[in-house]
C-alpha cells in the first residue's frame, strides 16, 4: 500500500533552484553573456582532465586504470563570447560587481545572514564540464527563509557560482562541451527544513523563483533556471532528482519518488543514494550514485571580498515587491493578469524604460513582451532570446513615430530572428511595410470607392484593407471611408 | 596572518587553528573549523570552514564571541605516492627546484605548499612509473624561479651531472616557468659534453586541478628522457593549448612568449627539435641536434655575475651606463630596437629636437674602452641582429659593441656571464661570444624557424 500522509511517512523534501544572472559581463572576465552565436563554434580545444589526488593522498587503482584510456573532452569555442580565462588559459579576472550586487540584493530578499567577508571557492568537478576542472563559487549567505501559504519555509544558503559549459555530445572516447554558458553568474537557492508536502515544494518553488526575478536582473532564456530536488522517506534514503523541467512536475517528481522508494523498501530492498534523471513525465532514472560532499577549497587567485560596501548599495535599491510591480503596472493601465506576466517576464526593466522614452501604449509594450515574444517561441520555434535592448528600442521608436504599425510587429521580429544582421529598421523595409500616408490613403479609398458605385461601406473598407495589409491602421481606413461616405 | 587582537583572544582561549569553534555575534552564530588566514584580504576578520565546505570572513570585534569546541581535522596533509619501480624500463633521475609544477595546494586550508619531494610532484602523474624507472630524485632547493640567480644553476648543473655520471640515460627538472628558459640556457652551457637528455619542465595552471598541465609534460618528458636519442638540454611543454603533444625544444633557443598559456614556450628562430606525444610517438622536424651517447658529462660552471641587461626605449637615457660601469660590471647586454639599434642621434635631418648628451654611442664607447663587453640583441625578439643597415648601426658598430646574430637576449645574458667567467680578454670574449657552445646561434636563416599552426602564432 502506497502511503501519502507525508508526516507519517517522514517525507523531507529540499530544492535547489539555479538562476542565471542577466549581468553584462561574465562572473570573472568580460566576455559577454550571451548563447551560441552561431551555427558552427569558432574553434574546439581538446582536453584530458587528470584525477586529482583525494584528500587522504591516494590515489584510486581504478582511476588510474580510466584514465589511461585518455578520455577526450572537447570544448566548442566561441570568439564572441569565450576567452582565455575560460578556456582555464589565464587566471580569473576580478569578480563581476554587478553579479555580487544583485545575489546580495537576492540573499538580502530571502533575510539571510550575510558575512563580512566571501571567500571564493574551487568546488572539484570531475565531469569535464568546466576546463579548469573545478567550479568557483561563494556562500553570500545563510539561515534565510521565504513565506508560503504554509509558513516559512528555511533558505540554507545563498550561493553565487559560475556555470558550466553545456554537454552537447558523449560517447565511449569523448565528451563535448560547448563554453558559450560557462562562466555566466548563477545564484543557488537550497532550502532547508518547511516544506510539507509535494505541492508546497511546488510552490516554495515558485516564490523562490518569483522573489529572483523581482530584481529584474534574472536572465531568462534556454536553460536558465534549473531545478533540483532532493527526496528522502523515513526507511528510504536521500535521492536527487536532477533539472525538473518545470514547476508543475516538482509534485509529480516527488510523488513518483514516495512510491519508488515505498516500493523497494516493502520489497525489503535499499533505496541507494543516488543522483536520478528527471524525465518528461515526472518518472527518473539512475544517473550516478550521488556523490560525498564536494571537495572544496579556496580559490587563491581571487583576493576575498568585503561585503560592506556592496551591500550598503543593494539594501539602498531593494527591488520591488511583486505586488508593488502589479500595483505600478495597473496605473499605466495593464490588468493585473498582463501585468504578472509581465514581471515573470524578465523584461520589466525594459518596459520601464521604453514606456518612458517613447510615447507608446504601456499595454501594446508589455503585449509585446508577454504575448508576441511567446508566440514566435511556441509557434515560429524562434529562440527570442537572441533580441536585444537595442532591436527593442530600434522597434518602440518606429512605432512611436508611426513608421511601423503594431499589427505587423510580429512579422517584424520574425524576419529579424530568420535574417541574422538585418536591423528592425531594414526588416520593416524588407517587408515593405512602412505605413502609407493619409493622403496616400485618401486617394486609395477615393480610386477603390469610384471603382465600386454603390458598394456597401463594409466590402469599400475589405477591398482597401487586401491593399494595404500591415501598411496601414484598419481603424484609420475605417475612418476615412466613414467620412468619405458623408 | 590573522590581526593581534584576534590572534590574542585565540590565545587566551586556548583555541588553535584547525580547531572546531563556534563564533557568536549577535543573533547569529556559526561553527566550523578556524582556519589560517590567508595573505590577502581582511587580517581582522576570522576564516571558518563552515561544515558546507565554504569558507567565510566574520569580522571581529569586542562584541564576537569565540568558543573552542574541540579538536578539527588534521591541516597540511600533503599527498604521497609510493612509486613502483620496474627495473626493465629506462633509468631516469628527477631533480626538483620547486614552481608550480612543484606546488600542492593543501584542500583544507587552500594554502599553497611547495612539495618535498618529487616524489609529491609525482603524485599528479603516477603513469611515469609506467614509462621509466625513477632512479633517484633530488631536491637541490625549492624555489619559484623568478628568486633564482647563477648559485642555483650551478646547484642544478652539478646535480644533474652527478646523475649523469651515475647510471640514468636522462634527468628530468622540474622548475617555475618564469625563468625557465634562462635556466634551460644557462644550463646548456655549464654542462660539457653533454651527451644524453635533459628535460626541463615546467606548468602553466596549478596540481590541484584536472586541468593541470605539468601532468601530460611530465609524461612527455619522461618519454623524452628515457627514449629519446637527442643529447641536448631541452624544455618539454605544451605545444598548443590542446592537451595533444609537448614540443621538444632546445634549451637555447626557447622563450617564455605568453604569460598564462600552456603553450606559452615556443622557439624562437628554429624550429623546435620535434614534437612529441604522451604516447610515446615522437616526430623530428629535421633540424640537427646532438645524438645520444653514454658518456660522462663534465660540469663547467666558472661564472661572472656582474653582467647586466639594458633595455632602450625611445627617448632612453644612456647615462644609465655610468651606473654599471660604478659599480664595476664587466659586461653588458643592450636589448636594441629592430635590427639592433640605439638612439644616436645622427639619422637624419631637423636634429633639433634630439638632446646630442641622449645619444647611446659615447657611453657605449666609455664602457667599451674600460673594457667592458657590450653585447647587442634586439627587443622584437624573433630575427637576427645587423651591424651594418643602417647607419646608427655603424655607428654603433664602430664603438666595438657586439651583434648578437640570432641568439635570444636571455640566451646572450646568461652567455655573457658564463664566458666572462672564463676569459677577461676582450678579444677572446668576443670570438666565444659569436661561437656556438650549445647551438644558440645559427650562422643560417631558415624561413620556417616557427612551427606553422602551433601554439598561438
Amino acid at each position: 500500500m502506497i502511503i501519502m500522509d507525508y508526516q507519517k511517512i517522514g517525507l523531507r523534501v529540499g530544492l535547489e533552484i539555479h538562476h542565471e544572472l542577466n549581468t553584462n559581463e561574465k562572473l570573472f572576465c568580460s566576455c559577454p553573456t550571451l548563447l551560441k552565436t552561431k551555427e558552427k563554434p569558432d574553434s574546439t580545444i581538446i582536453r584530458h582532465h587528470i584525477p586529482v589526488a583525494g584528500e587522504t593522498g591516494k590515489i584510486d587503482v581504478a582511476v588510474v586504470e580510466e584514465i589511461k584510456k585518455r578520455k577526450k573532452i572537447i570544448y566548442e569555442i566561441y570568439d564572441d563570447c569565450d576567452c582565455l580565462v575560460d578556456t582555464d588559459s589565464e587566471p580569473p579576472h576580478r569578480p563581476n560587481q554587478e553579479a555580487l550586487k544583485i545575489a546580495l540584493t537576492i540573499a538580502e530578499l530571502f533575510h539571510c545572514s550575510i558575512f563580512d567577508e566571501i571567500q571564493v571557492m574551487r568546488k572539484t568537478i570531475v565531469d569535464g564540464s568546466l576546463p579548469s576542472g573545478f567550479q568557483r563559487t561563494m556562500l553570500i549567505g545563510t539561515d534565510g527563509w521565504v513565506e508560503t501559504s504554509m509558513g516559512k519555509v528555511e533558505i540554507e544558503a545563498v550561493t553565487l557560482e559560475e556555470d558550466s559549459g553545456r554537454l552537447i555530445r558523449k560517447d565511449n572516447d569523448s565528451a563535448t562541451f560547448r563554453l558559450d554558458r560557462l562562466g555566466t553568474p548563477e545564484v543557488e537557492i537550497g532550502t532547508g527544513k518547511g516544506i510539507a508536502s509535494p505541492e508546497h515544494a511546488r510552490e516554495a518553488a515558485k516564490a523562490i523563483g518569483d522573489i529572483i526575478r523581482s530584481t529584474g536582473k534574472a536572465k531568462i532564456r534556454e536553460g536558465s533556471v534549473r531545478q533540483d530536488v532532493n527526496i528522502s522517506i523515513q526507511g528510504g534514503d536521500r535521492v536527487e532528482g536532477k533539472h525538473v523541467p518545470s514547476l508543475s512536475l516538482i509534485p509529480v517528481v516527488i510523488e513518483k519518488e514516495i512510491k519508488r522508494q515505498q516500493e523497494l523498501v516493502k520489497r525489503g530492498k535499499k533505496v541507494s543514494r543516488d543522483v536520478r534523471r528527471v524525465l518528461p513525465d515526472g518518472s527518473t532514472e539512475f544517473l550516478r550514485p550521488l556523490p560525498g560532499a564536494a571537495r572544496m577549497y579556496p580559490e587563491t587567485d581571487v583576493i576575498p571580498i568585503r561585503t560592506d560596501r556592496l551591500l550598503k548599495e543593494a539594501r539602498k535599491n531593494l527591488p520591488e515587491s511583486l505586488k508593488e510591480i502589479i500595483k505600478r503596472c495597473q496605473k499605466l493601465g495593464l490588468s493585473e493578469d498582463l501585468a504578472k506576466q509581465l514581471a515573470n517576464s524578465g523584461h520589466m526593466e525594459l518596459f520601464g524604460k521604453f514606456v518612458k522614452m517613447f510615447k507608446v501604449d504601456p499595454v501594446l509594450v508589455a503585449g509585446v513582451f508577454v504575448n508576441t515574444l511567446r508566440d514566435l517561441e511556441r509557434r515560429e520555434k524562434l529562440d527570442v532570446n537572441q533580441l536585444s535592448e537595442k532591436d527593442f528600442g530600434e522597434l518602440f521608436e518606429l512605432l512611436s513615430k508611426g513608421k511601423v504599425i503594431k499589427e505587423s510587429i510580429g512579422d517584424v521580429l520574425k524576419i529579424k530572428l530568420e535574417n541574422e544582421g538585418l536591423s528592425i529598421t531594414n526588416c520593416v523595409e524588407k517587408l515593405g511595410l512602412t505605413p502609407i500616408s493619409e493622403n496616400e490613403l485618401k486617394r486609395m479609398v477615393k480610386e477603390i470607392a469610384s471603382k465600386n458605385k454603390g458598394a456597401p461601406k463594409g466590402k469599400i473598407i475589405g477591398l482597401v484593407m487586401a491593399k494595404v495589409r500591415g501598411k496601414a491602421d484598419p481603424k484609420a481606413v475605417m475612418r476615412i471611408v466613414e467620412e468619405m461616405s458623408q | 596572518m590573522y590581526s593581534k587582537q584576534i590572534l590574542a583572544e585565540i590565545k587566551k582561549k586556548g583555541i588553535e587553528i584547525g580547531d572546531k569553534v563556534k563564533v557568536t555575534k549577535g543573533k547569529e552564530s556559526y561553527e566550523g573549523t578556524l582556519m589560517p588566514r590567508i595573505e590577502l584580504g581582511d587580517e581582522n576578520s576570522l576564516i571558518v570552514k563552515l561544515k558546507n565546505g565554504y569558507n567565510v570572513g566574520i569580522e571581529f570585534y569586542k562584541a564576537v564571541r569565540m568558543e573552542r569546541l574541540g579538536k578539527g581535522e588534521n591541516l597540511g596533509i600533503i599527498p604521497k605516492l609510493t612509486i613502483k619501480r620496474l627495473k626493465k624500463l629506462p633509468g631516469v633521475s628527477i631533480i626538483g627546484t620547486g614552481g608550480t609544477i612543484g606546488t600542492h595546494v593543501d584542500y583544507k586550508t587552500g594554502g599553497v605548499f611547495m612539495c618535498r619531494s618529487p616524489e609529491e610532484i609525482l603524485s599528479t602523474t603516477p603513469e611515469i612509473g609506467e614509462i621509466i624507472d625513477l632512479k633517484n630524485t633530488q631536491r637541490p632547493f625549492t624555489l619559484a624561479s623568478e628568486d633564482m640567480n647563477y648559485k642555483h644553476w650551478q646547484s642544478i648543473a652539478k646535480s644533474i651531472a652527478k646523475e649523469l655520471n651515475s647510471g640514468p640515460r636522462g634527468v628530468i627538472v622540474t622548475h617555475g616557468t618564469d625563468i625557465l628558459h634562462y635556466s634551460a640556457a644557462a644550463i646548456s652551457f655549464m654542462l660539457r659534453g653533454l651527451s644524453k637528455p635533459v628535460a626541463f619542465v615546467g606548468a602553466q595552471r596549478s596540481p590541484d586541478r584536472g586541468s593541470f598541465d605539468g601532468s601530460m609534460n611530465l609524461i612527455c618528458a619522461s618519454h623524452f628522457a628515457g627514449y629519446s636519442d637527442i643529447g641536448e638540454v631541452c624544455l618539454v611543454m605544451h605545444g598548443t593549448t590542446n592537451d595533444d603533444y609537448c614540443l621538444i625544444n632546445r634549451g637555447t633557443r626557447v622563450r617564455k612568449l605568453h604569460t598564462s598559456r600552456r603553450d606559452a614556450f615556443q622557439s624562437v628562430n628554429e624550429k623546435p627539435i620535434a614534437k612529441i606525444w604522451p604516447n610515446g610517438r615522437m616526430e623530428k622536424t629535421g633540424i640537427e641536434y646532438t645524438k645520444f651517447e653514454d658518456k660522462k658529462v663534465k660540469v663547467d660552471d666558472k661564472w661572472e655575475p656582474k653582467v647586466a641587461l639594458i633595455k632602450v626605449f625611445p627617448g632612453s637615457d644612456p647615462s644609465v651606463i655610468e651606473w654599471y660601469l660604478d659599480k664595476k660590471y664587466k659586461g653588458l647586454v643592450i636589448e636594441g630596437t629592430g635590427l639592433g639599434h640605439v638612439p644616436t642621434g645622427q639619422s637624419g635631418t631637423k636634429m633639433g629636437d634630439f638632446d646630442p648628451k641622449m645619444s647611446w654611442i659615447p657611453y657605449i664607447k666609455k664602457a667599451i674602452d674600460k673594457g667592458v663587453t657590450v653585447m647587442v640583441t634586439s627587443q622584437t625578439i624573433f630575427g637576427r641582429v645587423n651591424p651594418y643597415v643602417y647607419k646608427n648601426l655603424r655607428l654603433l658598430s664602430e664603438t666595438g659593441a657586439i651583434h648578437a646574430e640570432d641568439m635570444l637576449t636571455e640566451t646572450t645574458l646568461v652567455k655573457l656571464s658564463w664566458v666572462l667567467g672564463h676569459t677577461t680578454k676582450p678579444e677572446k670574449t668576443k670570438e666565444m661570444m659569436l661561437t656556438p657552445f650549445a647551438r644558440e646561434i645559427n650562422p643560417r636563416s631558415p624561413l620556417d624557424s616557427v612551427a606553422k599552426g602551433d601554439g598561438f602564432f
